[in-house]
């Protein structure tokens, strides 16, 4: 008896040459072999004709859709993949430039930065009024020593801080000095000299002199802490 | 390189426009359903496109197909948990596609359309459907078969020989319920 799958091979041509003679013969011996294989050629045709290949036009406009996309993507990997490099050093350009202008551009602090400057400081005894005073980077300004109700420094790289608590008629107030600065930011010009601003909640005046920023500080107002900044160069 | 890809997506255009009609229409009778197609060709068309540098330039229709019925199989089977009806791949099982050959296949084929033959070889399990389709309507190879679906030649035979013999024995069915044949043969 014949394969039944040799059957299916002869239809189908997948027969090695040297048994397609000897498979043919079988078949044409066999009258249930013919039934099968004319069987399996009339199955073929029918698939092969009737079946028609379904509308596919919108579905290849999808694809080409998703080739375009898939483009994209690889072009932009590309470039991004060549360039790295140079993206890289324009970056690192970019931070290193900030940071030399920062270093050079020096003495610019920030209104948290000198939050941060005037807390924890030392306690100063006030029993040496002109070694204070000799140290004092703002010399223009008018410290009146009956006002000092306490001192207290800090050193810093850039040289030491004073705070000065002070009080007047209308209460008590800060004074502080800070060497080598040259502009403050977060404050508002308030005059060609002056700036003003918060720090800690409290209102402040910021006035430069000669290369030392002076800082006034009080629950009052920007006008009357303006007035007593200039009191203090009387 | 930029021009060299623009000449290779023109490249690949022209050949996958070609026999998209084949890549979609087996997605179409994988699934069956049309939704699933569109995303397998599409994939298919996708994953295509990236390895056409690849491709060894012998037989693109075969090669999409190959890919194609990978992703199917890979992709989509996965979801079936569903038993697998593995005995049927034993060549003992084969049985004849004329066993009820009394029924003339003049009477048979000749009263079918396509829709109903899509129907019935739709009611074919998987993966002798798909031996089916490859080689009767896309006219694979047994080698490009067994390569597209990761089995023996052997297994490719004796799928082919079940899933006809299913797919006859369907389609009689059908002609039976619409009244083309009698039960018995007689027309």
């Amino acid at each position: 008896m014949i394969d039944r799958l040799d059957i299916h091979a002869f239809a189908d041509r997948e027969l090695p040459p040297e048994e397609l003679a000897r498979i043919e013969k079988e078949i044409a011996a066999s009258p249930e072999a013919q039934r099968e294989l004319e069987a399996i050629r009339s199955l073929k045709s029918c698939l092969s004709t009737r079946m028609t290949a379904p509308e596919a036009a919108g579905v290849w406009r999808a694809c080409r859709g998703r080739l375009d996309e898939l483009d994209k993507v690889k072009k932009t990997e590309f470039i991004v993949g060549k360039y790295a490099w140079a993206l890289s050093a324009l970056l690192f350009c970019v931070i290193l430039s900030g940071g030399l202008y920062n270093h050079f551009r020096g003495g610019s602090v920030s209104v948290g930065q000198l939050a941060s400057d005037i807390g924890g400081m030392t306690p100063m005894p006030l029993n040496n009024q002109p070694q204070v005073l000799q140290q004092f980077a703002a010399p223009t300004l008018h410290i009146d020593w009956s006002q000092v109700l306490g001192a207290a420094y800090r050193n810093t790289p850039e040289g030491r801080i004073y705070r000065f608590r002070m009080q007047d008629q209308k209460g008590a107030f800060d004074v502080v000095t800070i060497p080598n600065v040259s502009s403050v930011e977060g404050v508002q010009p308030i005059d060609d000299n002056m700036y003003a601003g918060q720090i800690n909640g409290h209102n402040c005046v910021v006035r430069f002199d000669s290369g030392t920023l002076v800082l006034v500080i009080a629950d009052r107002s920007t006008s009357d802490l303006r007035d007593l900044t200039e009191s203090l160069y009387r | 390189m930029l021009f060299g890809k623009r000449d290779l997506r023109d490249a690949f255009e022209r050949q996958a426009e070609k026999v998209f009609p084949s890549v979609f229409g087996t997605a179409l009778r994988l699934t069956r359903s049309r939704e699933e197609a569109e995303d397998l060709a599409q994939e298919a068309i996708v994953r295509a496109y990236e390895a056409f540098d690849r491709f060894d330039g012998s037989n693109f229709k075969a090669w999409m197909l190959r890919i194609v019925t990978n992703l199917y199989i890979n992709r989509y089977r996965a979801r079936q948990r569903g038993p697998q009806i593995n005995s049927l791949d034993d060549e003992a099982a084969v049985e004849p596609v004329a066993a009820e050959g009394e029924i003339p296949d003049r009477i048979l084929f000749d009263n079918a359309v396509g829709a109903e033959v899509e129907e019935a070889l739709a009611k074919v399990p998987v993966d002798f459907r798909t031996a089916v389709i490859l080689s009767d309507i896309e006219g694979m190879s047994y080698q490009e078969i067994a390569d597209a679906t990761g089995v023996p030649i052997g297994t490719v035979r004796s799928r082919l020989a079940r899933g006809r013999a299913m797919l006859r024995r369907f389609l009689q069915d059908f002609a039976m319920t619409e009244g083309f044949i009698k039960p018995g043969g007689d027309e």
